[in-house]
């Protein structure tokens, strides 16, 4: 399990996209901290609530100007490099040939893609705090939306729940991605379809914009006390999404 | 060259994709109609929004047009390009005396054939269904216009409609194409297409921060610097009674084809096609 996990890894970071993508964030990184800093330290919790912002919001409103860039780019990317550009390439022969499980082949692929979601997502958490810290004037107490005021120790713990919400959402766009990865002939058509699932959840039901305007619903999510979109909605979503993943997985003729 | 075209032409309508694109237009319109059924319900029968059967064509494009359009031939233009170059597909074609100049002529010509063969079956389509979910009365009213449109009237403006439609569709196949060209994997060709989708019509929303500061008239022209922004508001206005940055609008589309497709055939030229 462990050489799988390592192979799996060296196989991803042996590609120069994953490289070349991860350079890119972090030079989007400066470019959105230079941005907010001219446009006057203006942000938006979501269309029609606008936000100064300051030593304690920071984080959440980094992430916001940067989900679209995740949910469209990187994630599609990653994931579809892996669950099918690997296997339509022939690059994933000299695993299935060996002995493992498939099973465990499924989730060694799905726990690298979230490591490295988990990765990105810390260190957009860590400079947009820090940044916050630095650049942005410094306040004891703030306002998020739905007008709670919260402390210094209350915002920091706001900020982690708000990145552990968007890690689970970003978890179950992964999940999608890789039953549309698997089922797909190629990979062209795997990243349009994943991208055409998740913008075309937003025709489905209203419910289900939190896939397409992530921060915007999560900032909803944590502002109104009694709504619980991640119990009723986002787990079902991740858990059946993780069934049909294994079952795709285990009932696909694998002749690579 | 007739015989490369020809050939072209075959390859592209053996895939499967293909048939199901051009299946997927009467599914796409219904989704459209059901949307626009929906709207009607909520804004009043003068508005030039309200959908009748005569002006379906155009709210159903001005609907489609920036993400199902765009996304069909991001499709397309990866698979023919990238896709076949770097699976190996085209090395029989590559074989033959062509130049590698030539073949991606052929492939561009194709493309737009295609393009063009799609945006027909849409125009058909949309009318037949527009006729069947939505009223039809004698006039209605349009865009930027003071008097009503007839059926006559209402028809010529729906086809120049699609025609600029075309026109910024050619625009953004020049870019895709010119991605697809210079790109190793098609992962990365699909994820460079999507990003500069994305871009052009992320910053023509940012700069409404920056109304207040800057002319109308100068926001105006960054706002059409865009090819989504003009697909999405350009063309409307562009159409109206008293036409707005016709000039311009047709010089940034100008300005994209030419500069994308004169980079295209730079990276056609240095390109080293062994296979």
């Amino acid at each position: 399990m462990t050489g799988l996990f390592i192979s799996e890894l060296e196989r991803t970071f042996k590609r120069k996209k994953t490289a070349v993508v991860l350079a890119v964030y972090a030079g989007l990184l400066v470019f959105i901290w230079f941005f907010l800093f001219r446009m006057g330290g203006i942000s938006f919790f979501d269309a029609d609530h606008a936000v100064k912002i300051d030593s304690l919001n920071s984080a959440p409103l980094f992430l916001r100007e940067l989900s679209f860039v995740i949910t469209f780019i990187v994630i599609p990317m990653f994931t579809v490099d892996s669950f099918n550009g690997e296997y339509t390439s022939g690059a994933l022969r000299m695993v299935l040939i060996r002995s493992h499980h498939r099973l465990t082949l499924f989730f060694v692929k799905w726990t690298v893609q979230c490591l490295l979601i988990f990765l990105i997502l810390c260190i957009t958490w860590l400079v947009g705090t820090c940044l916050g810290k630095v650049a942005m004037p410094h306040v004891n107490e703030t306002t998020f939306l739905g007008g709670q005021t919260v402390g210094t120790v209350e915002a920091f713990l706001y900020s982690l729940k708000f990145y552990g919400i968007c890690f689970c959402i970003f978890i179950a766009v992964i999940s999608i991605a890789s039953i549309i990865s698997v089922l797909m002939p190629n990979s062209i058509l795997s990243y349009v379809a994943t991208i055409g699932a998740l913008i075309g959840s937003v025709y489905v039901s209203d419910k289900l914009s939190f896939f397409f305007s992530i921060t915007d619903s999560v900032f909803h999510e944590l502002s109104s006390s009694n709504s619980e979109f991640l119990v009723n909605l986002l787990f079902p979503i991740l858990f059946i999404s993780l069934i049909i993943n294994l079952f795709v997985w285990k009932k696909k003729e694998w002749i690579g | 060259m007739k015989e490369l075209l020809l050939a072209e032409w075959e390859r592209l309508w053996k895939r499967k994709v293909t048939w199901l694109a051009f299946l997927l237009v009467p599914v796409v319109l219904l989704v459209a109609s059901s949307y626009l059924q929906k709207q009607n319900g909520v804004i009043t029968v003068d508005l030039p929004q309200y959908t009748f059967a005569g002006n379906f064509p155009v709210l159903s494009l001005a609907e489609m047009l920036f993400t199902v359009f765009n996304a069909m031939f991001l499709i397309f233009i990866t698979l023919v390009v990238t896709g076949e170059y770097r699976s190996g597909q085209l090395r029989m074609v590559m074989i033959r005396s062509y130049s590698f100049k030539e073949i991606i002529i052929a492939k561009a010509a194709v493309l737009l054939l295609f393009n063009l063969l799609f945006f027909i079956t849409y125009f058909c389509m949309s009318y037949a269904i527009g006729f069947l979910m939505f009223e039809h009365p004698q006039t209605y009213s349009v865009f930027y216009q003071s008097h009503a449109f007839n059926a006559k009237e209402a028809f010529v403006y729906n086809l120049s409609f699609y025609g600029y439609a075309y026109l910024t569709t050619i625009a953004i196949c020049c870019v895709l194409f010119f991605i697809s060209v210079i790109s190793k994997t098609t992962t990365t060709a699909v994820g460079i297409g999507v990003a500069f989708i994305l871009i052009s019509f992320s910053y023509p929303t940012l700069l409404t921060g920056f109304k207040q500061w800057i002319s109308q008239e100068l926001f105006g022209q960054l706002f059409f610097t865009s090819v989504p922004m003009i697909q999405w508001q350009g063309i409307t206005v562009m159409m109206a009674e008293k036409p707005q940055f016709v000039g311009w609008n047709f010089g940034v589309l100008g300005f994209y084809i030419l500069l994308f497709g004169s980079l295209t055939f730079l990276a056609v030229r240095k390109k080293e096609s062994f296979l």
